[in-house]
């Protein structure tokens, strides 16, 4: 026969071991669900990363009244040495008045990128100590930081559930900032990612201003594998639109090559120059 | 005739009074349940014509670029300037937080903080387009960097700064909800904004037109106050002419009923109540009150006469004969004149400026709800009250001063001295008439308040520190995409904003060349000479592109179009004076429409030509509206009294009150608004009553008496008394509005008392002695037989059915 008191200190024995198994089961999913989060960014951080491509692209810049402005351009870009940073070179074919004009970035995710402007009719190139993470790409819905996206580091990942989007099986993430620095950086308190569970490309994004008010959602389409030996994707289509202020621009890839030659010299001022 | 159908009307009304009641009271619950749909407007586009081409062009330019609420802040420090840690971040959060509203245009809030405010430098490293504010500067060496960028971009000076560095500004604009405008709730969230940030080391001064209109309707809300003073000093007027409980409550249930019947079909049509038409309760309540008083005064007057004449009758059967005499009497005067009053009311429904129309429409529709309840309800009630006791009988018919006055002033007038005091009076009336030469409109809001109140201290404030709290805005169009980037539109843009900048009031301009120029010197080192505009069309379209690179797609929309076919020159200006700025305008006009490129023009406007919109609509409106008036009163009382002679005795006076009207505003100078204009429209509206009870009631005396004296007496000591009476509360009903301490209400009651006197004046003593020297056929043909008829059959004669 066991006392009483024995049978209450046995049921609370199971009870806590119970308890206690709980909470290292919660923690280790917590704890695998936040490292398969960072691993899906992780990818969806590489997935865009082409070693060199050439687009024609069509930006449609469209305001709150529909009224549009159409820009063509030629984007030339390549990886940069460390696989992260990317060159960009621009060039924009129309409107007429901006014709040749162009553009060239040297990215640095850990500093402020370089930035030069050629204008034809100056005939010269300036450089344009201007931008940060979180200004206006080109005058454009997107920031520097949505077209070039961060470090995976910089932000904490967290894996908040899976949805289809455009018929697409995606992984849903939330993103915050790691410190008040990224915050400022790149203006956003945090973002949501669906990302395709094939190609790891992001579908669509939602980005929350410093108010946690939500500032743009950006949808992505049109994703092709463009460098299948290293898995690497690009999107044609491209949405971003600013809910604050009812504007949208759309970039669409007309046409695009990854066999593309370059030297040393592609990505220089001199380059940019040479029109 | 008329007195036979009205005779019979009146005893079906009494026969049938409890059903009456019922009837009424069932129709103003349906109305009443329609007060739930009248909406409050604070929409400034109901202020102004919406064809005027200033109207026209602000509507343009508040669709393209905004602007239209443009609200400054200003933060002054006590001491030193704005470049302090401490006033910076009350800078920056007051920024941060008016674009959290709702209510703002996030785009269009501009203060040294915002993020499309952005320091243009060039340097031989190249190009720097940074913002302006980001971080708050923590060292002596980032502060002077903050200065040196503000310092570097002239365009911010005197706008985001002032200029000698002591005070900022934060430049917002807001959409008003049109379906239910209120300035109110933004004005409230905004100081709810700067209250966070007030504090011992700085003030905060707010300025601009939602200030204004929030300000107005401030004011507005007080309305209520003053309605219910003004029905307590028509009740104690009433109480003081009658001397009756009675006397005292039936006018005032007659014109409570008005105003809720009319505010209740002005919910019903979807009509919308506005800052101008918060005083029109008042005016509905006086002439309501007023026709209340003849045909009560009419009804003492003959419940006298039946007591002394059927002294056998029961009290209750001499009460049913007084009423019926009463409205048989009166009614026929009271129908035409309530149908004159609102008819010409109504016809202010063809105005272009929808507070007028609205007016028209409120004032229209009190007065003809009067009309109907005082025919049916009111003797409807007076034959279910008990009657007048022996005591008020007495004391209403007790001669007292005023009579002594009205009967050696008729003593006056019926003797041959008429023709001296009718040519006294129009001299009278010439002199007062002659001050509207000096009458001015003006419909600034800012002039409402008083020159010590918070919103003309802040203004000045503002005024006194950056480029001023006025807006006017120069569109300059073209019909092709790019037209702004032509160099010879940016150089007559550059021009003629070195031309407003050279005007005594214009404290700044801004537009999208000094961009250019500022990119072109900032391009070239820095140079001086630089800062112009480019030769070359690609050229300035390349440095527009060029900046975007850095800004956000939104950053020039407040200056210029989406394809750059228009542009706006924002102008701010130190007055609000329309007269200055539609010179100004003029003179812009002249001098550079013809140095654009064939194709371009250049148009005016913004909040201050918007008011010179509403002036124009005035000026030459008014005179319009106020022939339409005349005429609907002389047309009507000509086919009422069956005379042109007689829609002349009508019209001539109230013409003569109209220019009284003017003179007073111009002697006292008092601006024409869109209060005081209404004013015109109430002397006519209600002059005509004071003409047609007299003269109803002089023909009705002289056709009974034959003698002019007598028949000029009687008319005077009834209906002139009653005439008083009126005139005395509407005038004291107004009269409250002089403590609103808001010019807008001020003004309309001095306007509305002066137009009461001369309105009273010249229907007592300038009709009377025209009626006396003319002797027109139209009230003395009939004469001879009247008084044949009379001494058959004595007036108030009726038979009453049971």
């Amino acid at each position: 026969m066991y006392s009483s008191n024995t049978l209450l200190t046995l049921v609370l024995l199971i009870f806590c071991s119970n308890l206690t198994a709980n909470q290292s089961t919660k923690q280790n999913t917590e704890k695998s669900t936040a490292k398969s989060a960072e691993q899906i960014m992780e990818r969806n951080f590489y997935a865009g990363k082409v070693s060199k491509i050439k687009k024609q692209i069509t930006m449609k810049l469209i305001n709150h009244r529909s009224e549009e402005r159409v820009r063509k351009v030629i984007v030339t870009s390549a990886l940069q040495d460390n696989g992260i940073d990317s060159y960009m070179l621009v060039r924009f074919l129309k409107p007429k008045d901006i014709q040749g004009t162009g553009f060239l970035q040297h990215e640095h995710s850990k500093a402020e990128d370089d930035l030069w402007i050629f204008l034809p009719a100056l005939d010269r190139s300036r450089r344009l100590i201007a931008s940060n993470k979180k200004d206006s790409f080109m005058g454009t819905d997107f920031a520097y930081g949505d077209m070039l996206p961060p470090r995976v580091s910089y932000y904490h990942h967290k894996l908040i559930g899976e949805a289809v989007v455009d018929g697409v099986d995606c992984f849903l993430i939330e993103s915050t900032p790691i410190n008040q620095t990224i915050k400022d950086n790149y203006g956003y308190t945090s973002k949501k990612t669906w990302i395709d569970k094939k190609s790891f490309h992001e579908v669509k994004v939602e980005y929350y201003d410093l108010d946690k008010q939500l500032l743009k959602t950006q949808r992505v389409s049109g994703i092709k594998l463009v460098e299948p030996e290293n898995d690497r994707y690009a999107a044609m289509r491209r949405e971003m639109n600013n809910h604050q202020t009812g504007h949208k621009t759309i970039v669409e890839a007309t046409h695009y090559e990854t066999d593309v030659k370059l030297d040393q010299h592609t990505f220089t001022v001199r380059t940019l120059e040479w029109f | 005739m008329a007195h036979l159908w009205f005779k019979g009307f009146a005893e079906k009304i009494i026969q049938y009074r409890w059903i009456t009641i019922f009837i009424v009271v069932l129709c103003s619950i349906f109305l009443g349940s329609n007060l739930m749909n009248l909406q409050i407007d604070m929409d400034q586009d109901t202020w102004v014509p919406q064809d005027h081409p200033y109207v026209k062009s602000t509507k343009v330019i508040d669709r393209v670029f905004g602007g239209r609420n443009v609200l400054i802040i200003s933060v002054v420090p006590k001491s030193g300037d704005i470049y302090q840690t401490k006033i910076l971040r009350k800078i920056q959060q007051i920024q941060s937080d008016i674009e959290s509203l709702p209510e703002a245009i996030k785009h269009n809030i501009l203060s040294i903080a915002a993020k499309k405010v952005k320091d243009i430098r060039g340097s031989d490293e190249g190009l720097v387009v940074k913002r302006v504010l980001e971080t708050i500067p923590q060292t002596d060496a980032e502060m002077a960097a903050l200065k040196q960028r503000v310092n570097n971009n002239p365009i911010y000076i005197n706008s985001l700064v002032s200029p000698d560095g002591k005070a900022a500004a934060i430049i917002a604009d807001f959409k008003i909800d049109t379906s239910k405008p209120s300035y109110q709730i933004v004005k409230d969230k905004i100081d709810t904004i700067i209250n966070r940030q007030l504090d011992s080391s700085v003030n905060i001064y707010t300025a601009g037109l939602p200030i204004d209109f929030a300000w107005f309707e401030k004011h507005m809300m007080k309305m209520p106050l003053f309605f219910g003073s003004a029905i307590l000093i028509i009740m104690l007027i009433q109480y003081l002419s009658f001397r009756s409980f009675q006397g005292m409550i039936l006018p005032i249930v007659t014109a409570i009923l008005s105003v809720f019947w009319s505010l209740g079909f002005m919910g019903l049509i979807g009509v919308h109540m506005d800052g101008m038409n918060t005083t029109t309760p008042i005016l509905i309540m006086s002439v309501a009150a007023g026709h209340a008083i003849q045909i009560l005064k009419r009804y003492y007057e003959e419940y006298n006469r039946v007591s002394q004449d059927q002294a056998q009758l029961p009290a209750k059967k001499i009460n049913q004969l007084a009423i019926v005499n009463s409205i048989a009497h009166v009614g026929p005067v009271m129908f035409v004149a309530g149908l004159i009053a609102s008819i010409s009311f109504y016809t202010l429904a063809t105005y272009d400026v929808s507070v007028v129309k609205h007016f028209g429409v409120f004032a229209g529709s009190g007065i003809m709800a009067t009309l109907i309840l005082e025919m049916t309800f009111i003797p409807a009630l007076r034959a279910i009250l008990p009657p007048p006791k022996t005591k008020e009988i007495n004391s209403e018919k007790q001669k007292g001063w005023l009579d002594r006055q009205l009967l050696s002033t008729a003593n006056k007038l019926s003797g041959p001295k008429a023709p001296r005091i009718l040519g006294i009076s129009l001299l009278a009336v010439l002199v007062i008439a002659s001050g509207s030469y000096f009458i001015e409109a003006d419909n600034s809001l800012k002039n409402y308040s008083t020159h010590d109140s918070e919103v003309r201290v802040h203004d000045r404030a503002i005024n006194q520190r950056f480029g001023g709290t006025n807006t006017i805005y120069f569109l300059i169009e073209g019909k092709k995409k790019d037209t702004i980037k032509d160099p010879r539109v940016l150089n007559t843009i550059s021009k003629l904003q070195a031309y407003l900048e050279s005007q005594p009031e214009v404290g700044k301009t801004q537009s999208i060349a000094d961009m250019v120029k500022r990119l072109n010197q900032a391009m070239h080192n820095e140079k001086v000479n630089h800062n112009s505009i480019p030769d070359e069309q690609s050229l300035v379209a390349q440095y527009l592109f060029m900046y975007t690179l850095s800004g956000s797609p939104q950053d020039f929309d407040s200056y210029v179009n989406n394809d750059y076919s228009s542009a706006v020159v924002w102008t701010f200006l130190k007055t609000d004076s329309t007269q200055y700025a539609k010179t100004l305008g003029q003179a812009v006009s002249e001098r550079f429409a013809s140095q654009l490129p064939k194709g371009v023009t250049l148009r005016m406007g913004g909040s201050l030509p918007q008011t010179i919109a509403g002036n124009d609509s005035l000026t030459y409106g008014k005179i319009k509206n106020v022939g339409q008036m005349a005429l609907v009163v002389f047309i009507l009382s000509s086919l009422i009294l069956r005379s042109l002679v007689g829609g002349l005795f009508v019209t001539l006076p109230l013409i003569i009150v109209v220019s009284t009207n003017f003179g007073v505003m111009g002697w006292l100078g008092v601006p024409l608004d869109m209060g005081t204009m209404t004013t015109a429209a109430m002397a006519i509206g209600i002059g005509a009553d004071y003409e047609l009870y007299l003269l109803f009631r002089f023909r009705e005396e002289i056709q009974r008496t034959g003698n002019l004296q007598q028949a000029t007496r009687n008319s005077l000591t009834t209906s002139g008394k009653a005439v008083i009476y009126v005139a005395l509360s509407i005038a004291a009903g107004y009269a409250c509005l002089l403590l609103s301490g808001f010019a807008f209400y001020s003004r309309l009651a001095i306007m509305v008392i002066a137009t009461m006197i001369a309105s009273a004046f010249v229907a007592i003593v300038f009709l009377r002695a025209m009626t006396a020297t003319f002797k027109p056929r139209f009230m003395f043909k009939d004469t001879n037989q009247a008084i044949t008829q009379m001494s058959l059959k004595p007036a108030g004669e009726v038979n009453v059915q049971q």
